[in-house]
């Protein structure tokens, strides 16, 4: 809101402002609550403030008003107000201010921050995200004034945040078997970018545009010279869930046999070859990764088992 | 609340904390909160909360391991250093920050370390260090029964592993807020640690398998450096263009070796019976101890054993990737944004090697030595564009389309060496390895010295090739419309194609694959295997293509195997077609809704549980009647099958939640949820179970080389709550305490083996596993500020995972129990500036 830092730096070298801008002076003369506690928000940075406003192509207004809106006129009610309740809000409804109250069209909507956040490359994928699709807005999950970290200003840390809607998540990484974000190892955002990607989920990839998973899963990316072709046909989710599973290795069923025979059958379609006759599960039960241990893919066996 | 009531409650809590054991410093200041110091133009607050952790557990410890991993000792909980520059430039940077925790021992440590300095650089490095650790017994446990003489369990896991993981990830940005942007990065991924594989039948070119299935200690290592380099540029009014070059390189050191030798010879040599133990069966053999009363035991030489087992694979990828990309808001109504990825590498290994002495009795077989060289190729090609057209203010256009393409050409140059043994009896651990050679093995080759060979023997040497070649072509077009008439309700529909074709080969290529003749049949032995004769023909002349009779009686087979299969043909080509619509409503300011759904068709599959139609339906509501509650819900269903009659394979995963959180005042908070899971999978399955068990069923595909089928159905269902209430009784005193539970149930592995004992499981002493649990997670901690800089901290956790059900099924040789529980308890101190 205030960019103080911002307003330092246009103290140091004045600069007029545009016509209906009070400046961050004015807006401090009565927020002065808000100003001080602004001086460790990101957002005061004045160098970052003033870029980015170069780059939206506005004016290089720095300060409340960059979000707020032109204020001059706000000011200049409340001034002649001169202390009447009734006189105030008459003046801001004759001369409204940008007020991100709840409900209000600044909140229901993500342009005013994107005006300088959409260029980021974290961000530039937003304007397609399945989150802008569903109306989740900038401010859905981000407070610029009662922020709960630090550098990403977000209501909530995560996971907590983004268990707020997605329940079902919370539960599956409280199954036995999960993925460590409840341990602060893992954050969703690694896997997800909530501001949107070109893959369905708004998953990110890895440095080579693999599957996100072999972010840290290096020894199952491969190139492999016997693959495991639905590995990197079909991905990781057809044998695994990934935020959680009763199941060990996140495994979507709990025998590995089961897992194996459901596309280890012969059928005509399907080019994996059916299990063979010596595998016979009566005189002993045997897993089929006991034998077939580099499942994810071989480089000395065909049938992945060296 | 009076200073003098804050100190006498303080007295209160802390002589409650000197009974735990611990004597606090006494406290008196006046509690505000810190908002650290002023230092040589920074404001500088710093927070370190260190102390202790006692962790107690009962039952199982492979599984409290392989689940929780919390041990007892000193720790470094966290810490946090932020410095903020006063002045609107600082000196090196403008803001600082280290933050971190789990130093000391906890299986998940963090550091975060960020630094900028405005217009200049930004720089965000993290390291994290994580213990994986996985004991979990019931996977890939052989279920050794309990009428095996000697009755062996398998009570550990098999794949036991205990690695550390390090990544780092250090990311730098200069002259961010320029117009030209450069940033650098670099990533460090290792991973390493003692773990354990097992090994068992191969089918690798030429190699004589192992005939016994047993556990290799595995000395774990892989590591990953990633550089990138790229810059960005505004090259118009909000657009932008960057390029990035990331190099990968990986590189593994993993070297496995049998130490599982717990038995012996009886002229003393180390030997290793396996780990399936199913003497009725036969595994090792119907006698496999001979001697119990030495040490270690001796063994019966019949059976099949390993005397050695080695590995070693030390593959080495390179891998750069280029990226080219765009985002552009130049136009008032139109967004555009682009990326282009190539990528090519190549992963290989100079001198991969196994090697393995012992005994296969069904082929005879006394050893295998394998090396070679690999070389597996990759190259991506990956293109994203995306538009977004708004037509007008309510009305909104856009369009995604992505097109991927890789190929994997690869290739195992391979040498292997099988040793068979000499004749003139039963074939033992103890029998010496022939060697074929025209004064050991004359015409007819049928001495006592000459190799034996069975008919399905492997060749005696090989050299040849192994190629493989994958590849995959995805597009996928994606155009929605979206109409937002106010603030107050909005949605879109849209349309998905994707094309899908994958093409793959694999042939393996002999130089020379020689079969030397030996054995009971003399000179025909040699015919073998690629050499085999036809149904009816004669030796040599019948020899297939490829094969040639050498002076020395050996066949020497030459080209590409029968099997071979080079065509480079596409597999299969996926046409799917999807409707997406999805809606959006805030009828109040306090009510919020959404739900979408997307329906998916295609007219093949890949792989038999690749669905050909698939429906996701999402539904979610946040409602805030009054400023302290807020209620959420949600709803998602994925229904998908590929049911065509040969596979019957049906899929869902069927989820509804609900949470409220109440916070009527700063000083109490109540979160209260609830969350069911429902998932369901089934297709048709044939294996083989000889002899065949009451209730089992032909397999009804036609060509499946096994005779037995039916419906495999997996199903779970879980439950979730959560409670957590924080209240804060006294200024300086805070209180939390909450549950996390799962309760599952579950069904694995349904045959339709009504007959069956125990159930209805493809293996009748198959334990319910994992299916049948409660995990319970209660959770209790106490803060208490004693001065505004000195905080003490109680944290207490409860772990409980019982399972239910029969775990040591009548037949089976105990496995052990499943269950533990748990009780970790942190006392720590804090101190904030």
């Amino acid at each position: 809101m205030l960019f103080l830092s911002a307003a330092l730096a246009a103290q140091q070298k004045p600069a007029a402002l545009p016509a209906g801008y009070a400046g961050a002076a004015a807006c401090r003369s009565c927020h002065t609550e808000r100003t001080h506690s602004f001086q460790a928000n990101p957002h005061a940075a004045a160098g970052a403030v003033l870029a980015a406003e170069r780059q939206a192509g506005r004016p290089q207004v720095a300060g409340c008003e960059a979000c707020h809106g032109p204020g001059q006129a706000h000011v200049a009610a409340m001034e002649a107000a001169g202390g009447s309740d009734a006189a105030v809000e008459a003046g801001l409804r004759q001369h409204p201010i940008g007020s991100f109250a709840p409900g209000s069209a600044e909140v229901l909507d993500s342009q005013p921050c994107l005006g300088c956040h959409q260029g980021r490359r974290e961000t530039e994928h937003f304007a397609h995200s399945t989150h802008a699709d569903n109306k989740v807005v900038c401010l859905s999950c981000h407070s610029i004034h009662a922020a709960q970290t630090v550098r990403t200003l977000l209501r909530a840390a995560q996971p907590a945040l983004c268990y707020q809607c997605h329940l079902a998540q919370k539960a599956q990484f409280n199954l036995p078997f999960h993925h460590r974000v409840n341990e602060g190892l893992v954050r969703c955002s690694d896997c997800h970018n909530p501001h949107g990607s070109f893959i369905p989920t708004q998953l990110r990839t890895a440095a080579a545009q693999d599957l996100v998973c072999f972010t840290c899963h290096e020894d199952k990316q491969g190139p492999f010279v016997f693959e495991h072709e639905p590995v990197k046909t079909e991905g990781c989710l057809d044998c695994h869930s990934p935020h959680g599973s009763p199941n060990p290795h996140l495994m979507t069923v709990a025998n590995v046999n089961q897992l194996c025979l459901q596309c280890h059958t012969a059928s005509s379609f399907s080019g994996a070859p059916g299990t063979p006759s010596f595998h016979n599960q009566a005189t002993q039960f045997q897993a089929c990764t006991l034998c077939h241990t580099q499942i994810h893919g071989s480089n000395l066996d065909p049938a992945f088992t060296r | 609340m009076s200073p003098t009531h804050k100190l006498a409650s303080g007295r209160i809590v802390r002589l409650g904390l000197c009974a735990c054991g611990l004597l606090l410093a006494a406290a008196g200041q006046e509690l505000q909160p810190s908002s650290g110091i002023n230092w040589r133009g920074y404001n500088v607050q710093e927070s370190t909360a260190v102390g202790a952790r006692s962790a107690v557990y009962n039952g199982s410890a492979s599984n409290y391991d392989t689940l929780v991993n919390l041990q007892s000792g000193a720790r470094l909980y966290d810490f946090s250093l932020g410095m903020r520059s006063l002045q609107p430039a600082g000196g090196l940077f403008d803001s600082f920050s280290l933050s971190g925790f789990g130093l000391g021992g906890d299986p998940n440590t963090v550091v975060r370390l960020q630094a900028a300095k405005g217009r200049w650089y930004r720089f965000d490095g993290t390291y994290r260090h994580d213990r994986y650790f996985f004991g979990y017994n019931l996977l890939a446990n052989p279920l050794n029964p309990a009428s095996s003489n000697p009755a062996l369990p398998v009570t550990t896991a098999l794949h036991n592993l205990d690695y550390a993981r390090r990544m780092g990830d250090y990311h730098l940005t200069l002259l961010p807020e320029g117009r030209f942007h450069i940033r650098l990065g670099y990533s460090h991924l290792a991973e390493s640690g003692p773990s354990f594989t097992t090994v068992g039948a191969s089918m690798a070119p030429a190699v004589a398998e192992v005939g016994t299935t047993t556990q290799l200690f595995q000395g774990y290592a892989t590591s990953t450096d990633l550089y990138r380099a790229g810059f960005d540029y505004l090259v118009a009014r909000r657009t932008r263009v960057s390029f990035t070059e990331v190099v990968q390189h990986t590189k593994g050191d993993t070297a496995i070796e049998d130490q599982n030798l717990l038995y012996q010879l009886s002229n003393g040599t180390p030997l290793d019976l396996g780990v399936v133990f199913n003497t009725g069966g036969g595994t090792p053999c119907a006698a496999p101890i001979a001697n119990a009363a030495t040490t270690p035991p001796t063994a019966n030489p019949a059976c099949q054993g390993l005397i050695s087992y080695t590995g070693d694979q030390r593959p080495r990828l390179t891998m750069p990737t280029e990226q080219f990309g765009f985002q552009s808001g130049y136009f008032s109504k139109l967004a555009l944004e682009g990326l282009f990825s190539y990528s090519s590498g190549v992963n290989s290994a100079a001198n991969s090697s196994t090697a393995w002495a012992g005994l296969n009795t069904r082929l005879g077989a006394l050893g295998n030595t394998t090396s070679g060289q690999d070389r597996a190729k990759r190259v991506l090609v990956d293109g994203d564009l995306a538009a977004v057209y708004q037509i007008t203010p309510k009305l909104r256009l856009s369009d995604d389309s992505s097109y991927n393409s890789f190929r994997l050409p690869t290739q195992f140059g391979f040498a292997a060496v099988n040793q068979f043994a000499q004749g003139g009896g039963a074939i033992t651990l103890l029998t010496p390895a022939a060697v074929f050679s025209a004064a050991t093995c004359p015409a007819p080759y049928t001495a006592a010295t000459c190799p034996q060979h069975s008919a399905s023997a492997p060749a005696d040497a090989a050299q040849g090739t192994a190629l493989e070649y994958l590849g995959q072509n995805l597009a996928t077009e994606t155009v929605q419309l979206g109409y937002n008439p106010s603030q107050r309700w909005g949605g879109q529909v849209g349309y998905r194609y994707t094309y899908r074709s994958i093409y793959d080969y694999a042939a393996v290529d002999y130089a020379a694959e020689t079969f030397d003749p030996g054995g009971a049949t003399g000179a025909l032995a040699a015919a073998r295997g690629d050499c085999a004769l036809p149904k009816g023909g004669t030796f040599p002349a019948s020899l297939p293509a490829g094969c040639a009779l050498q002076a020395d009686g050996a066949v020497v087979f030459s080209g590409q195997t029968a099997a071979s299969d080079a065509s480079h043909l596409q597999a299969v080509a996926i046409h799917g077609n999807s409707a997406l619509a999805s809606a959006w409503a805030r009828p109040t300011p306090q009510l919020r809704i959404n739900a979408g759904v997307e329906a998916f068709t295609a007219d093949q599959a890949y792989t038999r549980i690749t669905p050909r139609q698939w429906q996701h339906y999402t539904a979610r509501v946040q409602y805030q009647p009054i400023a302290w509650l807020q209620l959420n819900a949600s709803g998602d269903a994925l229904e998908s099958r590929d049911n065509v009659a040969e596979v019957n394979n049906r899929n869902h995963n069927r989820n509804l939640g609900f949470a409220a959180t109440l916070s009527p005042r700063s000083s109490f908070a109540l979160e209260l949820s609830y969350n069911y899971n429902n998932t369901y999978t089934q297709a048709l399955v044939c294996y083989a179970f000889t002899p065949a068990a009451a209730g089992t069923s032909a397999c009804p595909i036609a060509g499946s080389p096994v005779g037995l089928g039916s419906l495999s159905t997996y199903s779970d269902k879980s439950h979730f709550v959560n409670a957590d209430l924080m209240a804060q009784p006294l200024e300086s005193l805070t209180l939390r305490f909450g549950v996390a539970s799962s309760f599952v149930n579950g069904v694995p592995l349904f045959f339709n083996l009504s007959g069956a004992p125990l159930g209805n499981f493809l293996n009748p002493l198959t334990p319910w596993g994992p299916l049948r649990f409660n995990y319970q997670q209660p959770y209790l901690s106490l803060n208490y500020a004693m001065t505004p800089h000195v905080a003490y901290r109680v944290d207490w956790r409860m772990y409980n995972y019982f399972t239910h059900g029969n775990q040591s099924p009548a037949g089976l040789a105990a496995l052990g129990g499943q269950n533990f529980d748990a009780s970790d308890a942190d006392f720590s101190i804090r101190f904030t500036m």
